[in-house]
């Protein structure tokens, strides 16, 4: 409500400004719009339509108006009033000298417990959770974001633009969470959560034109603020002894310092330059840390000859965190590890060549270099040997999950696109990536990228796509020997009549992929000792793997009396699975003789659709009835399944 | 027989005739070296009305006259350069003159841009000719059109949602994103509540592409709650989200790469062993189901000031 006074408010202001030009003849066009919702509900609603709560009220409206009052322009206009995401927009242009630009939007997201479960003996086992003061699927929360910006320029110096700016975003509601529970190692309980988190950034600066180019600079001040108690520490403070109380009221702020500048000139006919800083320092309010990130680029384009072309750019990144000693994390026993300050150089180079007629050519390298400070003084040694079941045995000091202090990559890569006849083209492209290590244990020392797109023209209004991705990444850090293959390919084909009056399309999308990992259940064995044994389960290239196919259909066709019918239809299928066979044999206690056969199982079925009809009633004033119904099922867990259809009918004008 | 005075005067005639077609060429020659001269609007409209009144009712038929002071008289000519010759030859394509208009479509793509950078320079921009789409070899008008342009970004994608148009722009070249975004967890896109631009800046950004000069700082605008600094750090998080999400959509809640505990296990190995001889020894199915989700005990896996292991009890 707070945006939409102001919004009106400056609009009103905006027309009182214009008038003091002399006047031409205003032009200008607005309209409205009625909306009348009805929702269908059915089973459980944690799922669908998560980005608007599915939360309908019976009657929404929006308006617009566009006005040119001579030396101005106006853009207003608010959208959904009255639902549980609004917007709204509001440009202003006066004379040249003044702009504002600014917006608001809400968005309201639900959010539901994340469950789990394995496969055992063929079946589907959920995890149990017991719900603790937990509401549920009704657990939502509200965002809101807002923003203006405001340029101002002088006509006796046309040369110079100032800039203002403003954007925060509200975050409050509930979401649910699951923590260790609390009567007994093996339960999870659920509860729900407030959110109350609030981000502003206050934004001032200048653009000038210097000679041919532009420099501008900026700086911002940012203030967040997490303001939502902890349920949980209420119900568990105490439990566990050694763990203080005084978290339950905690709160943490950053506040930011961030500085912008930038510039772009052409040094010469042939050739561009731009580059740029930004600096910023974030500081921890609460703990006393601070933390410095500089970013820095600085980049080329030259244009030779009017078919080759080379870019190249260098970039530049700091990270470097100041520890504050004197305050004492709440777990005083263990004191913080030394920070990581990390370094990152890279180049991106780029030639371009389109001398061959119905060619275009382009080779690229990018190489990089990361240096990471002190993190061969952090924690990550495992300090036992370890034996396990399968025989494997990793001796102490040997595992370490920690990441490389350094490592170096380079990138080549090489593209082709192709003019084919009849309108047709084809583009192929090739990269490769190597690293002298990895630096996290999922880091790729060895990459494979490769793309394929093509276009064929069937007919004159009939167009066919076909795309291809495949990515294939090694891993050569030993013991968990990451891999990595993943293949997507995109169909798609489209045809329209050729006055625009009907169209109709569909497409298929599918994704695979594969990630590999040696999985290690524990990392310290007594047995090796000579002492008793425990069931240490090494599984070996053990993959999640996982599936994606969508499905989607579109049309469209002007009927008879002045109706316009529209349907688009989405279906998607989404299957991963981590599959294991070691664990049969190995289970103590009341597991004996289970045997699992997935640790990670996902079903899912996306179902959305939507058919409309629109009828022009008379000039200016239009009608449209709609039906949008959206569903999830979950093939494994069938209290997940919900859907919500929601009718819409509405009446527009435009004046 | 033709006396000697008619042989003359046929003569002087094929002189004369030669002479004026002598004269009629030159004229013609300096024709072709004539420069061209504005001569307004209203002139073009007499062979492209439907392109005026598009511009007319178009971002920058509305805007130039307000921002610029360029009145709809000279707006034509603003761009496509002074138009005397090429009107002068009324649709003769060999006429020399016809050709000196110019089409901004058939130039080179780094040619094409400079037209639109000559007035826009917004910040915005300010790293086209070094972004990667320049680099590329597209232009401003691969996405954007003048003439018939949609929204407040006069893109050639129409749609009344203005965060589903630029997607829709992205997504012809891009198109193998759009699975991601039909995938179970996934940023609002299709939504229509945000866009690619979110996150990406078309014309070039600080980093590549993306509006900020690292990925975690780029995240950190809407997610501030995981950027810290906490006592307690978890390197992977603080060096690049991608390390764990797939921003794009992922088949996994929040976006992560793989379920948990798989993603866990690719760094770390499964704890919890428990004692020697426990009969209840961490390895059981129960446990797994219960700790199958690292992050039930490990909330504040995105760094924390209360516990080194993350966890905030």
């Amino acid at each position: 409500m707070r945006f939409i006074k102001a919004a009106v408010a400056a609009g009103l202001g905006g027309m009182l400004l214009a008038l003091a030009w002399p006047l031409r003849a205003a032009e200008g066009s607005a309209g409205a719009e009625a909306k009348f919702f009805s929702a269908d509900r059915r089973g459980f609603q944690g799922n669908v339509r998560e980005y608007d709560g599915n939360l309908y009220n019976p009657l929404e409206g929006s308006a617009w108006v566009k006005s040119d009052f001579g030396n101005a322009l106006l853009d207003l206009g608010i959208n959904d009033v009255g639902s549980s995401n609004e917007s709204g927009r509001l440009d202003l242009n006066v004379g040249g000298y003044l702009g504002l630009d600014s917006s608001f939007g809400i968005l309201t997201h639900r959010q539901p417990i994340v469950t789990n479960g394995i496969i055992q003996d063929g079946q589907w086992t959920p995890n149990t959770q017991t719900k603790v003061d937990y509401g549920g699927e009704d657990l939502l929360f509200k965002r809101t974001e807002e923003n203006a910006d405001l340029w101002l320029s002088c006509p006796r110096m046309p040369a110079l633009r100032l800039l203002a700016g403003y954007w925060q975003e509200t975050e409050k509601g509930t979401q649910p969470l699951g923590y260790d529970g609390t009567t007994g190692a093996t339960k999870e309980d659920v509860t729900s959560q407030q959110i109350d988190r609030f981000t502003r950034d206050v934004t001032v600066g200048a653009q000038a034109d210097v000679g041919k180019g532009e420099v501008s600079y900026t700086y911002t001040a940012r203030k967040f603020a997490d303001k939502a108690p902890s349920s949980v520490d209420s119900k568990i403070a105490g439990t566990f002894s050694g763990y203080p109380t005084a978290d339950l009221s905690w709160v943490s702020e950053q506040r930011t310092d961030i500085h912008q500048a930038a510039f772009h000139f052409p040094l010469t006919a042939d050739i561009n330059a731009a580059g740029g800083v930004d600096y910023r320092e974030r500081v921890g309010e609460t703990n006393g840390y601070k933390v410095k990130v500089v970013d820095s680029n600085l980049g080329t384009l030259y244009l030779p000859a009017k078919d080759f072309s080379i870019s190249a750019r260098l970039y530049d990144h700091v990270m470097n965190t100041a520890v504050n000693n004197s305050f004492a994390a709440f777990d005083n026993a263990s004191p913080p590890d030394p920070r990581i300050d990390f370094y990152q150089m890279r180049a991106d180079v780029k030639a371009r060549y389109t001398g061959i007629e119905h060619v275009a050519l382009s080779l690229g390298y990018k190489p990089e270099y990361n240096y990471r400070r002190n993190a061969d003084q952090r924690p990550g040694d495992y300090g036992d040997d370890a034996l396990y079941q399968d025989g494997t045995f990793q001796p102490a000091e040997t595992q370490f999950y920690g990441p490389q202090t350094k490592d170096t990559k380079h990138q080549v890569e090489l593209m082709a696109d192709f003019d084919l006849p009849a309108g047709a083209s084809l583009s192929a492209g090739y990269r490769f990536l190597t690293a002298n290590r990895a630096a996290y244990e999922n880091s790729p020392t060895l990459g494979h990228y490769e793309t394929v797109a093509i276009y064929v023209p069937l007919a004159e209004t009939l167009a066919f796509n076909a795309n291809w991705d495949g990515i294939g990444e090694d891993s050569d850090r030993s013991p968990n020997n990451f891999k990595q293959r993943l293949n997507r390919v995109l169909f798609d084909l489209q045809w329209s009549r050729q006055d625009g009056k009907a169209s109709l399309g569909g497409g298929y999308a599918y994704e695979r992929g594969k990630d590999t990992i040696d999985a290690y259940f524990g990392a310290s064995n007594v047995a090796f000792n000579g002492n008793n044994v425990v069931n240490l389960i090494h599984i070996p290239d053990s993959s999640y793997d996982y599936e994606n196919h969508v499905i989607s259909a579109n049309g469209m066709a002007c009927l008879p009396l002045k109706l316009t019918a529209r349907a688009n239809l989405s279906y998607t299928i989404s299957n991963a699975h981590w599959f294991v066979t070691a664990f049969d044999p190995y289970f103590t206690g009341a597991s004996v003789g289970v045997h699992l056969s997935d640790l990670a199982p996902t079903e899912v079925r996306i179902t959305h659709w939507t058919v409309s009809l629109a009828r022009e009633l008379y000039k200016n004033l239009s009608a449209r009835a709609s039906y949008d119904e959206e569903q999830w099922v979950d093939k494994l867990d069938g209290s997940q399944n919900g859907r919500i259809g929601v009718s819409e009918l509405s009446l527009s004008a435009k004046f | 027989m033709r006396s000697r005075t008619g042989r003359e005067g046929m003569r002087g005639l094929g002189t004369a005739a030669l002479a004026g077609a002598l004269a009629f060429c030159l004229a013609g020659a300096a024709r072709a070296v004539d420069e061209p001269t504005y001569v307004g609007a209203s002139t073009c409209i007499a062979c492209h009305s439907d392109k005026a009144e598009q511009f007319k009712q178009s971002m920058h038929g509305k805007r130039l006259p307000v921002v610029k002071g360029i009145d709809f008289e000279k707006s034509c000519e603003t761009c496509h350069g002074p138009g005397s010759l090429h009107a002068a030859a009324a649709g003769d394509r060999s006429n020399p003159g016809f050709a000196t208009i110019i089409d901004p479509l058939k130039l080179p793509p780094a040619e094409q841009s400079k037209f639109c950078l000559n007035c826009h320079k917004q910040q915005e921009v300010m790293y086209w000719n070094i972004g990667p789409h320049a680099a590329n070899g597209l232009s401003c008008l691969t996405c954007h059109s003048v003439h018939q342009g949609h929204g407040p970004r006069n893109l050639k994608v129409e749609n009344s949602n203005e965060y589903l148009a630029e997607t829709e722009t992205c997504l012809k070249c891009h198109k193998t994103k759009k699975l991601g975004m039909n995938l179970p967890s996934h940023h609002p896109v299709m939504e229509g509540k945000m866009s690619c631009a979110s996150c990406h800046n078309p014309h070039g950004g600080e980093s590549g592409n993306i509006r900020a000069g690292s990925v975690p700082e780029l995240c950190g605008k809407c997610h501030a709650e995981k950027l810290g600094p906490f006592a307690y750090e978890h390197p992977p998080v603080t060096e690049n989200c991608l390390n764990c999400h797939d921003p794009h959509g992922s088949i996994n809640d929040r976006m992560l790469k793989q379920a948990l505990p798989f993603l866990c296990l690719q760094c770390h190995k499964f704890p919890h062993t428990g004692t020697v001889n426990n009969a209840n020894a961490y390895t059981s199915s129960a446990l797994l189901l219960q700790r199958g989700r690292c992050v039930n005990c490990h909330r504040e896996i995105h760094g924390s000031d209360r516990h080194m292991r993350f966890i905030p009890h």
